[in-house]
């Protein structure tokens, strides 16, 4: 509870600079004070998502199995790969695609479609992105679940390496709440940007190796599509889950370094625009 | 408790575009074209140069013709507009009768919502179970509250949201015209209601066209138009000023 009389007193000087540090000690202030509203709307989010079906929870574990269970037929069938083995390859970088194309198409509409709530009444913008990453994670972490069914059932081995995942899951959310957080900002200046965002995923889909082995490359190739910062963390996943070994430290260093210039740049842009965000809503 | 509410020199401005539909694609045709229309456009002050200080056990009511910046002057103090120019501090928990129901979810029960509107006001979902009850009471919804929101009429959406906000302990409580919803018997128990609100709150500060009810629950009148001060102070002297004001455009 807010029994602290300094939660409630407030100061605002437009005449400031504020710098960023100070903007990012307001922030986690803020988010510690208003943690049961983000813990409600994701609440809420997930609830509504899975309510109207009878099988209702159970279709956030069936809904992404199933999907992965055609695609691996259609892709193992057309490469001419062994069912289970390719089943687990695509699964490993797929479930955090989807994790990566939800959040961001997700993200960029967040504080837009926060509109009815940013206009009534104060709640700190943050708190949106926020509860965007927050469903998405959640979703991901239920997909997982059906992950490991499906790894299970084909007999794959579970090493040590999967202890890893958690670390690999962070760095990938650290880097993604930048991105978001920079969306969702420029979504608001241009309107049209979530619809461009759906084809630069789509094409950036292909260029990640998810639907096919990335022995399938050539050399050249392989190359141009290294500059690809997702291709960094589904390669991540990929050495975690399929090759179930522990990533070298080159690959944690590209991602550790992708998550922090990711939320620098977040961070930056929001504290530029987050005050002028109200007046364009 | 030392609540206060002070002012410097603040100014909001609002920006009317020209296109206020901004979209990428437009930025990159405009830019190839060299239109620079889509930026194009005019600032008017919402609010100009204001400089309040509202102390502990003033009753400040907020009254001027539509567009005057009174809605706007309490959406500033509550934190949702950041000023272009000026200072503002705030001590004090702010409770906002602004917009009834604004944070609702119309998919989600009555109950749920009780719930995610106290979180919008900082309460923990521990206190707000303490305050269920009485919300449930309050409100008369009793077993409505299992019922989606948006199957509830009007009023009935009213009637929750005023109770909710009704269990708050305000230190700073903000009123934007939202009295009166439901029926004539729920009117009546809002009503009262405010009135002890009120009498609990250390600052008041409340927006009305209703000269009568700013009479009645106000001890100092501040009279705005087009952002800026025009009149401060006692209720009498300002009311006099505003309906001379009334009376002069008629």
């Amino acid at each position: 509870m807010l029994n602290h009389d300094d939660q409630f007193v407030s100061h605002f000087d437009a005449s400031k600079k504020s710098n960023l540090a100070e903007f990012v000690s307001r922030n986690i202030r803020e988010v510690v004070v208003y943690r049961y509203a983000l813990f409600n709307f994701v609440n809420t989010n997930l609830s509504s998502r899975y309510r109207r079906s009878t099988l209702g929870f159970l279709w956030s574990l069936l809904n992404p199995l199933f999907t992965m269970i055609i695609m691996a037929v259609v892709f193992s069938s057309l490469y001419k790969l062994p069912f289970s083995q390719f089943s687990l390859y695509l699964f490993s970088g797929l479930l955090p695609w989807n994790l990566i194309t939800s959040s961001m198409v997700g993200g960029s509409m967040s504080i837009i479609l926060a509109e009815g709530y940013l206009k009534k009444i104060y709640i700190p913008k943050i708190i949106f992105p926020l509860v965007t990453l927050g469903v998405e994670v959640t979703n991901f972490l239920f997909s997982l679940v059906s992950l490991f069914v499906l790894a299970l059932f084909f007999g794959a081995k579970f090493g040590w390496s999967l202890l890893l995942l958690p670390v690999a899951l962070l760095l990938l959310s650290l880097f993604l709440f930048g991105i978001i957080m920079t969306l969702s900002i420029m979504t608001v200046f241009f309107r049209d940007l979530s619809h461009i965002l759906q084809i630069g995923l789509l094409g950036l889909f292909y260029l990640t190796p998810i639907i096919y082995p990335i022995s399938m490359l050539s050399e050249r190739l392989l190359g141009f599509i290294k500059f690809n910062p997702f291709y960094s963390f589904i390669t991540l996943f990929h050495i975690i889950v399929y090759e179930s070994k522990p990533p070298g430290s080159i690959e944690w260093l590209v991602c550790a370094g992708l998550a922090t210039a990711s939320m620098l740049l977040g961070t930056v842009v929001f504290q530029l625009y987050e005050k002028e965000v109200i007046y364009r809503l | 408790m030392s609540a206060f509410i002070e002012l410097d020199q603040v100014s909001v401005k609002f920006r009317i575009y020209h296109n206020p539909n901004p979209s990428l694609k437009d930025a990159v045709v405009n830019w190839f074209t060299g239109n620079k229309k889509l930026n194009d456009y005019r600032d008017f002050f919402a609010l100009h140069e204001i400089a309040l200080k509202i102390n502990p056990g003033d009753r400040v009511g907020l009254i001027g013709l539509n567009g005057a910046g009174k809605s706007t002057l309490l959406k500033t103090i509550s934190g949702i507009y950041k000023p272009h120019q000026g200072k503002i501090s705030i001590k004090g928990r702010i409770t906002p009768l602004m917009e009834l129901g604004a944070g609702f979810d119309p998919e989600q029960t009555g109950r749920k919502n009780i719930y995610l509107n106290g979180a919008l006001l900082g309460f923990s979902p521990d206190e707000m179970k303490v305050k269920e009850l009485e919300i449930s009471e309050f409100s008369e919804l009793n077993d409505f509250l299992d019922l989606p929101v948006k199957y509830y009429s009007s009023g009935m959406y009213g009637r929750l949201a005023f109770s909710i906000a009704a269990v708050t302990d305000p230190e700073i409580l903000m009123i934007d015209e939202v009295f009166a919803t439901g029926d004539g018997h729920f009117v009546e128990k809002s009503t009262q209601r405010i009135q002890q609100m009120v009498e609990k709150s250390s600052i008041l500060v409340v927006v009305s066209h209703n000269i009568d009810q700013i009479r009645r629950l106000c001890n100092r009148i501040i009279f705005l138009d087009h952002g800026n001060v025009i009149a401060d102070g006692g209720p009498e002297m300002v009311i006099e000023q505003y309906q001379q004001k009334l009376a002069s455009i008629k």
